[in-house]
Order: structure tokens, then sequence, then C-alpha cells
């Protein structure tokens, strides 16, 4: 390699390690804080995901729904037309019957639960990758911050973790970074519920002492003060009482189908100081 | 700076459709990180300072739009890039399965940085996760990658090109 060349690359390769060691020391440091870049990226990026996500979805349901029909279009050909304009209304029609169904369960449990709350909707779903976390369509302008709990109609979706005027980021329970308080329902058992980066979590530090069967429900606790008491967290799959352990191995299955979710509450529920 | 402009706004375009279409053509089974390759690219192909950048814009959007900590694909792709760029002169080649190995190397390495950060800075190892993520990905891409550098070498020929008859006219 040439001189020059060479003497660029280390002045770069410098530079940039300033530059990184810098962002993630200063995360690290003040974790909650917020970068205006970062923020600005969010702000832009998120009206064109959202119109992205919005329009690949009432594609993909045309499309099923299209597929369903197809068998049906053949035998009556001359009602085709007839038939997609009908499917089109249809799904219109479906998806506004779906996301009444699916608000009125969020506004049952906000009513339920006394605690303020304002309903999101997702804008991007990152559960492909290392990291487990959705964007919503509301930010510190709508009085979202970080830390506040997330729930949908089903249970406990995860925790705010970053925000920005219009948007915020959730962290997902799922992710191997996040730690809820939980306890078992039919037991009272109190564990820490961790997520396995896939697409459940482990409870950890149950005693093996304590009686834990398949099927049994898991609670937030209320203990750290980052969740309310009594939310659904999910349901136990497996048991693990290892000989050779102070705590059994539990596998958890969440409430809720990240898969699916589209609109979420986020409580502001103050943290117990 | 007209260049450096649309480096900036071709990285984010590519970010967020990366975000938004892959996952779900993929029905968030499966990441595929295009702005990975791009890197790669980037470092084999184009000039330090241009690639340099390229990168960070890439990583910084990344972190930006995916990441709950800021700087994770900064790093991660920052040494990719400079691990790269430093063995390009010696072992310049089009050869397509010198790609596809560089490529699939490269990407595991990035898999393996990220999990080590992870590990390092909250002693959580999530080894069998990245593994699940970054091995498919790898596999997928490297056996795309040829294809993907060649539509990147037209990309980046067509934008040179323009350039030349630009800076040409009186």
């Amino acid at each position: 390699m040439s001189a020059p060349k060479q003497k660029k690359i280390l002045i770069a390769l410098v530079l940039f390690l300033l530059l990184t060691l810098a962002m993630i020391s200063l995360h690290i440091r003040y974790p909650g804080s917020q970068e205006p870049l970062r923020q600005a990226i969010l702000e832009i990026a998120a009206p064109v995901q959202s119109g992205l996500t919005a329009t690949f979805g009432y594609l993909q349901n045309t499309w099923t729904e299209y597929l369903h029909l197809v068998g049906l279009r053949e035998e009556n050909r001359k009602l085709g037309k007839k038939i997609d304009e009908l499917t089109n209304q249809l799904v219109e029609y479906r998806e506004g019957h779906l996301e009444a169904q699916r608000l009125q369960a969020l506004l049952a449990i906000r009513q339920d639960m006394k605690i303020a709350s304002m309903a999101a909707r997702v804008i991007d779903k990152s559960q492909a990758t290392l990291f487990k976390t959705i964007l919503l369509n509301k930010g510190t302008s709508s009085g979202i911050r970080a830390g506040l709990p997330v729930l949908s109609s089903r249970g406990v979706v995860g925790r705010v973790i970053e925000t920005s005027p219009h948007v915020s980021r959730v962290l997902l329970m799922t992710d191997e970074k996040s730690n809820i308080d939980g306890l078992i329902q039919r037991t009272r058992a109190e564990g820490i519920l961790q997520g396995n980066g896939s697409s459940g979590g482990r409870l950890k530090y149950v005693s093996n002492l304590e009686d834990v069967q398949a099927g049994d429900l898991i609670l937030t606790s209320g203990l750290s003060g980052l969740f309310p008491k009594g939310l659904p967290l999910g349901s136990v799959t497996s048991v693990d009482e290892k000989a050779d352990s102070l705590f059994q191995k539990i596998e958890v299955t969440p409430a809720v189908d990240f898969s699916r979710l589209e609109e979420v509450l986020v409580l502001d529920y103050r943290q117990k100081k | 700076m007209i260049r450096i402009l649309a480096l900036s706004l071709s990285a984010l375009g590519l970010v967020i459709l990366q975000t938004s279409l892959v996952e779900f053509f993929t029905a968030d089974r499966l990441s595929l990180e295009f702005t990975a390759v791009l890197v790669i690219y980037a470092a084999l192909f184009l000039d330090t300072w241009t690639g340099a950048w390229l990168t960070i814009l890439t990583g910084y959007c990344m972190d930006a739009l995916i990441s709950p900590i800021p700087g994770f694909y900064v790093l991660s792709y920052g040494v990719v890039f400079f691990a790269l760029s430093s063995i390009s002169n010696r072992v310049y080649s089009t050869n397509m399965l010198f790609l596809v190995s560089v490529t699939f190397l490269a990407l595991l390495a990035e898999g393996i940085i990220l999990v080590s950060i992870y590990y390092i800075l909250y002693d959580m190892n999530v080894l069998a996760t990245g593994l699940k993520v970054y091995l498919p990905q790898a596999f997928i891409l490297g056996g795309l990658s040829p294809i993907l550098y060649n539509f990147l070498r037209r990309l980046d020929r067509n934008g040179n090109g323009k350039r030349e008859q630009q800076t040409q006219q009186p």
C-alpha cells in the first residue's frame, strides 16, 4: 500500500474511533440524553417509513383477499369486475372494523387501569435484527418520554427508551436488554423476565423450591416501579428444574404477538422514586 | 459538496428502504443489511475519504433508525471498512469467488463485532441471537454480492460520468 494512502487511512481511523467512542460514552454516561441529529433522522424517516408500512400493509391485505377469491372468480367470470370492487371495499371495511376492535380493546384497558395513557400507532418494527425495537408515531409533543410502559390489548409490549418530538422508540420485552419484574399469578413467586432475543423470554431467579407449571400466567409485579402491577407478560411454556442450580429455567411466551402489533397504549405511569 | 449531500441522502434512503421493505418482504424473519454490502463495496472500490464518509453516514443512519445504542453500527461498519480498505490495494480482485468470500467473512465479522460490543458494554452474551441473525444474512448477501457490486459499480460509474460532463462544460 502506498504511504499517502496508509496515512489517509490512519487519520480517518483515528477520527472515526474518537467519534464513535464519544458517541457510545455519551450514551452510557447519560442514557436518557437526546441527540439532535439522531432525532432529526428519526423525524425525517418516520413519515416515509409510516407511508411505506401503510402502503405495503394495504397491498398485502389486498393480495391476500385476491388469493382467496381467485377460485371464485374463475367460476364467475361475469361477476369478476364486481367482485374486485367489492373486495377492495371489503378490505377497507374489514380494516376499519378490525382497527375499531383493537382500539376498543385498548380503550377498555385504558378505562380499567385508571392511569392516563395515549394510543399510538406502530410505524416500524425491527425484529429481525439483533435489537428488538419498534417505532411509534408519537413523541415528546404528545407527552411521551423515555421510561414509560407500553401495552397492547393483550399485555405488556415493552418500554419507551428514546423519544423525538413526533416519534418514539420502544424496547420490546423480547430484547435481551429488557428486564421486567414479574410474578407467577398462581403461586405469587417473583422473578425477572428477561427477553431471549427471539420471540420469548426467560423468567429468572425463581427458586427451585417454587411450584411452577407450564401454562402458568406471568404478570408484572410492580416492584421496580417501572410497570404497574398486574399487567399480563406471558405464560410459562417449559420449566427445567436443574439439579445443580438454585434457580429454575423457565421459558416464557409473551402474551403479545409482536408480529401483528399495530396500535399500542403508552401509559403515563410515574416511577416511584 | 453536491456529492456529499447526494451520498448522505442516498445513505438515509437506503436505510429507510432496508428497514421498511426488507423486513416486510421477509415477514420479520430475516434481516438483510444491504447497507453492510455498501460499506464493503466502499472499502474495496471507492477512494478512502468518500468511502469513510459513506460508511459513517450509513452507520449513523442505521444507529438512528434501528439501534437503541448510538454508535453500534458506526463502530462495526467502521471497523469492517478500515480493515478491508487497508487490504484492498494489496489484494485487488474482481474475481467472483473472492468477492463472495470477502463479503461473507466481512458480514460475519460485523455480527461478531456487534455481539462483542454488547458483551463489553453490558456484560451480556447475545452470541446465539447474533448467529441466528448474521449467519443466514452472510450466506444470502454473500451469494448476492457479485450482482450487488455490479449494480453499485454501474451507479458509481453513472455518477462519475455525469460529474465529469459537468466539469467539462465551460
